[in-house]
């Protein structure tokens, strides 16, 4: 795949994202300036596995923005190549919600279940998943898998991560 | 395995950072065509950046470390102690008791006869009382002192019922009670009767049936069928019927010296209460 040929993928998949939870006008814009920014900034990735991240930190960094109310106007009052570039550094109200999250996150650590702590250890400790199967003594691969998905299910409700409700304007 | 099924697979290594370039190329690529993966790559990728900080991943670390994420989980251990040799004999024999617990709770094991049913006699035969039905012997008082003060083997292989069911039936002072006892093997039998008070009646053999022999299987009725029931005499209290059994061919009541009675002997026994009349 040509990286032209991965930014019209990355475009589609942020359009279709965003649209159910910014709208489709919105979603279009953000997704334009995400891409705006890859193009301008990232331009040296051109692996999936590369670019498709930053794509997806960018976006989410813009739509939160959107929602805090940081863009004061509706994103397609404005023609695109008006539009400043967005600074990728995280502005004061972006720390502070990184804050909160590292904050939450410690906090759900007490709340996980004793082999979800094992597990998360064993994975940040970078043991992969075959390894931590035999350490855990499970059965077989799809119990780690289950085991694993499980966790990651509590920590994400936990967090509040994906469970922040669509917003139409 | 669909090629989704292994995107999924990739996630879930994804966030701590353990994927090879390839397999972050891999997930890219399924989450480009897939919007489902696409989406979950994105709540992924939150928990990622924040782990990407590596003062935060130590914390973490450390956090999990304090809460006792690097022992074995309590399942983990238990399940390894099981699987090993010794806790599988362990756990065999733990279950190996609690089924043989269950086996004679349910009375598997039980080789007394069947409960015996026992009814009172028609109602217009005069009941007749303890006292009067048995024997008044000063051996007998003798017999029965040292029943008392020893104790006898129980015995599974009898079976002594009231007319009235439950584990401590209760009478009242005038009711009607009939007593019945059925041994498993030949025997000879002796139902003595003791009060709080310390009196002790000899309520089999008796006045109406004098042998102490009974047949196997053969039930015992005391007053036997036909007579008159006995009546609850007083005083209130608890009162133990105890049947002793001994070997055929035994006249627990004539000959023996009671030490040789009482090795041979072994027993059966039954409370029950009696209280004033309401």
């Amino acid at each position: 795949m040509t990286r032209t040929e991965l930014l019209v993928r990355i475009r589609e998949r942020i359009v279709a994202y965003g649209t159910s939870r910014v709208g489709r006008e919105s979603a279009e814009d953000l997704a334009q300036e995400t891409l705006m920014l890859l193009e301008n900034k990232y331009a040296h990735l051109d692996q999936e596995g590369d670019l498709l991240p930053v794509a997806i930190r960018t976006m989410s960094f813009k739509m939160k923005s959107f929602r805090r109310g940081v863009l004061r106007q509706r994103l397609s009052d404005k023609p695109a190549d008006e539009m400043p570039l967005a600074d990728d550094r995280p502005d004061a109200s972006e720390e502070l919600e990184q804050k909160e999250f590292k904050k939450r996150f410690e906090l759900s650590l007490q709340k996980l279940g004793d082999r979800c702590r094992r597990l998360l250890l064993l994975k940040l400790d970078g043991h992969r998943l075959t390894a931590i199967r035999e350490m855990l003594g499970a059965a077989n691969m799809q119990q780690v898998y289950t085991w694993d998905f499980r966790c990651r299910q509590d920590l994400r409700q936990l967090l509040g991560v994906g469970a922040t409700p669509g917003v139409q304007v | 395995m669909t090629p989704n099924d292994d995107a999924y697979r990739l996630l879930s290594e994804y966030a701590a950072g353990n994927l090879t370039d390839a397999e972050r190329d891999e997930l890219a690529r399924a989450a480009l065509a897939d919007p489902a993966v696409f989406e979950a790559l994105v709540e992924e990728e939150e928990l990622k950046a924040a782990l990407e900080d590596t003062v935060f991943r130590r914390r973490v670390k450390e956090r999990l470390r304090e809460l006792g994420a690097e022992k074995e989980p309590y399942f983990t251990r238990l399940w390894q102690f099981i699987a090993s040799p010794r806790g599988l004999m362990t756990t065999a024999g733990a279950l190996a008791s609690v089924a043989l617990v269950v086996m004679a709770q349910l009375g598997v094991f039980r080789s007394t006869p069947a409960l015996i049913q026992v009814n009172l006699g028609p109602p217009n035969v005069q009941a007749t009382s303890s006292a009067s039905l048995a024997y008044d012997t000063g051996a007998d008082a003798s017999f029965a002192k040292g029943i008392r003060d020893f104790t006898i083997l129980p015995d599974a292989h009898a079976v002594l019922q009231l007319d009235r069911t439950g584990r401590r039936p209760t009478y009242e002072i005038g009711d009607r009670q009939r007593i019945g006892f059925r041994l498993e093997q030949d025997g000879s039998a002796v139902l003595l009767e003791e009060r709080f008070d310390g009196g002790t009646y000899r309520l089999f053999p008796n006045r109406f049936q004098e042998s102490a022999d009974v047949k196997a299987g053969e039930t015992v009725l005391v007053p036997r069928a036909g007579q008159g029931d006995l009546e609850v005499d007083g005083p209130a209290g608890e009162r133990t019927l105890r049947l002793l059994i001994f070997p055929a061919g035994t006249n627990p009541l004539e000959g023996d010296s009671w030490e040789r009675l009482r090795s041979q002997a072994k027993e059966v026994r039954k409370v029950y209460s009696v209280r004033e009349k309401q």
